[in-house]
């Protein structure tokens, strides 16, 4: 059985305005030592996956699922102690922003301490011998643990961090845009720690972001959400190589390639729907030119197609719209229509 | 400096030198030495009129220090400024104001640059109320036609919303709107679509250009993402610790880097393809910064190539071949090749 297990997972806020669902029935399997990035614009429910693994979400969160299971043992519906233990032991979180993830009147050292104290029974010297290695393991020196945050420019307090997610050696480690917001050198830095993590210690890597060059990079397995839900989800290489989701394709070409820097990006027009209640429509439909009755009619459900699953009416014809595509006036005209 | 000399040229930058920190009242009160950081280092630039300038670096590296100097929020310790033609520091009080409304500045975060209690109207507005004018018929008019050169259409769908009521790009749109309103002769944006969606990046960036190409504008345009300078840049200038390592037609910069440090954040930026193999980083070829008292390339303790000159000798800038300038004491530039041709 998958490490991770993921079936008809949704996440419902409630707020001020109604319901918001912000996650609509997400299943996905992840084996132990792999590597799943999770792409998609703003409010397309990747970082509500993602916290809803380390059951962090607040309290107006209304999570439904039939099966939250990792290493065969669920996480929702848990006893609140159990799942605190768990947390960090098993997944740990990398936060977006590290500059506001640690407290910035302690030292590091203190910081790691207050974690391990929650965990572990051994004392103060086995956490400084833990904490050093873990420095050197994410290129740090080991006596940055007396300073605080303030001291570490941002590149240091985002490995910092890394190294503080690892204390306890989680098998698996939820990142959520880690690197959003770093400049390239420093982005690389931080890219290569995590290389070497799941190289060395095959930990299992979830890794939320918006670039798809990042992950591209990191992740051998890929799902690309929109709406609250995933509608394509493969290997990182099919999806990329060979896209069958009109969003996939879309997104790809809205991102530009340091090595075609004059092709021109692409805007997709129109904005994501509003996540009142689940759709009984195609969910890209509105801005998808290549849009048909059936698919604002009926849900596509996410299915296998050569390889991958795609949650398109029309996946089978995928080459034919990647054609389509690579002429910019089919964006017009879903703009126009 | 040579190909300086301009005449189209509306920002004009002569060894720009900025010191922080000289003489901090602080550093006294300690009983520390005073130190000094060396923010700009002698940086030259010149941007026409219909150009963008991009200006990249690391965090670190200067950039929002520069772009602080051009819009008139710093004043350089060494060096001139010239925009239009007129030197700032030369300018009375009242040419001053008038100055900056010549100048615009286009912020990299929408949600917080437009005050989350004024209507779009009242933000596109407000540079006008400021600059006197007091018709509001006229104020109206005017804001109506920004909204509609940002392509909020139709402006007066937009002109009573608030900004929660907007998208992440319909917001940085309003921004822009207000930037334009007074008509300037230079944009600096910072970092002006990190923070958006990739799907409505492409959208701003088209509008920027547009704007820049129809009014005839300049616009420097400050950014780490160095996939994004041949979206938008006609030049390009490469800072490191307050230096000038390269900067020429952005292009050519990026196809043909020459300046090593270019080469590094060239190399340091994820290319979106599984299969794509990076090429292996070298390691420095020194471990140690420039010696005691001696002031050296500042890249030497990062730079592959580096030699024993550049610890001791700060590379000059120098022009190459294509027009390009880089400061590396490796890159061999026309007059060197002359010189190993004709020995004396």
């Amino acid at each position: 059985m998958a490490y991770l297990r993921i079936r008809d997972l949704s996440v419902a806020y409630r707020t001020r305005h109604g319901r918001v669902l912000a996650a609509d029935g997400i299943s996905l399997d992840l084996d132990r030592g792999e590597s799943l990035g999770l792409v998609g614009e703003s409010g397309c429910g990747k970082s509500t996956l993602a916290t809803a693994l380390l059951g962090l979400l607040p309290q107006s969160a209304e999570v439904t699922a039939e099966a939250l299971d990792l290493d065969g043992e669920p996480l929702l519906g848990i006893p609140a102690d159990r799942l605190r233990e768990r947390r960090w032991s098993e997944v740990a979180y990398v936060p977006q922003g590290a500059a506001v993830a640690l407290s910035p009147v302690t030292t590091l050292h203190r910081q790691f301490f207050e974690t391990w104290k929650a965990h572990r029974k051994e004392g103060r010297e086995a956490l400084l011998a833990k904490a050093r290695a873990l420095f050197k393991e994410v290129e740090l020196d080991p006596d940055w643990l007396k300073a605080f945050p303030h001291q570490l420019s941002g590149g240091m307090r985002q490995r910092a961090i890394i190294a503080l997610a690892l204390l306890l050696q989680p098998q698996l480690l939820v990142a959520d845009e880690p690197t959003t917001g770093l400049d390239v050198i420093v982005q690389r830095q931080v890219l290569d720690v995590l290389k070497q993590l799941q190289r060395d210690h095959g930990t299992t890597l979830i890794f939320v972001s918006h670039d798809i060059a990042v992950v591209a990079e990191l992740c051998r397995s890929l799902a690309v959400m929109y709406a609250g839900r995933i509608v394509e989800l493969g290997s990182a290489r099919t999806l990329l190589q060979k896209p069958k989701h009109p969003y996939t394709m879309a997104l790809q070409r809205s991102f530009p390639d340091i090595r075609e820097p004059e092709r021109p990006l692409l805007s997709i027009p129109g904005r994501p729907p509003a996540l009142g209640a689940s759709a009984n429509s195609c969910v890209f439909a509105d801005r998808c030119p290549f849009a048909e009755k059936k698919c604002r009619e009926t849900v596509p459900a996410l299915r296998k197609v050569e390889g991958v699953k795609v949650a398109c009416h029309f996946a089978e014809a995928a080459g034919e719209m990647a054609k389509a595509f690579r002429s910019e006036s089919v964006w017009q005209d879903a703009r126009e229509a | 400096m040579d190909a300086l000399e301009n005449a189209d040229a509306i920002l004009e930058l002569r060894d720009i030198t900025k010191i922080f920190g000289r003489g901090s009242a602080f550093a006294g009160l300690f009983g520390k030495e005073p130190s000094e950081i060396r923010a700009l280092d002698q940086v030259s630039l010149s941007l026409s009129r219909g150009k963008v300038l991009g200006l990249v670096g690391e965090s670190g590296s200067g950039k929002s220090t520069l772009a602080n100097i051009v819009l008139g929020l710093e004043t350089p310790t060494a060096g001139s400024l010239l925009v239009e033609g007129q030197d700032l520091a030369a300018l009375s009080r009242e040419a001053r104001r008038n100055y900056r409304t010549r100048v615009q500045m286009i912020f990299q975060d929408p949600h917080g640059s437009l005050n989350p209690r004024f209507t779009v109207g009242r933000t596109v507005g407000e540079p006008l109320l400021v600059n006197g004018v007091s018709d509001p018929e006229e104020r109206h008019k005017r804001v109506l036609a920004a909204l509609e050169d940002a392509e909020l259409k139709p402006a007066e769908a937009f002109i009573d919303r608030f900004p929660h009521e907007l998208s992440g790009g319909q917001r940085q749109r309003v921004a822009i709107a207000r930037a334009i309103i007074l008509e300037p002769a230079l944009l600096v944006a910072d970092e002006p679509v990190s923070m958006l969606d990739v799907s409505v990046r492409a959208g701003i960036l088209t509008l920027l250009r547009r704007l820049v190409d129809e009014r005839q504008m300049a616009m420097v345009f400050i950014t780490h993402d160095l996939s994004l300078i041949c979206q938008i840049c006609d030049e390009v200038a490469i800072l490191f610790r307050g230096c000038l390592a390269e900067a020429g037609d952005a292009l050519s910069v990026m196809m043909k880097p020459e300046h090593p440090y270019t080469r590094e954040l060239l190399a340091a930026v994820p290319v979106p393809d599984p299969d794509y193999v990076a090429p292996e980083r070298e390691a420095p070829a020194f471990s140690a910064e420039a010696a005691e008292g001696q002031r050296g390339c500042p890249f030497v303790v990062r730079c592959p190539e580096a030699r024993e000159v550049c610890r001791g000798q700060h590379p000059e800038t120098r022009r190459l071949a294509d027009g390009r300038r880089a400061a590396c004491h490796n890159i061999e530039t026309p007059i060197d090749r002359l010189r190993e041709e004709k020995p004396r």
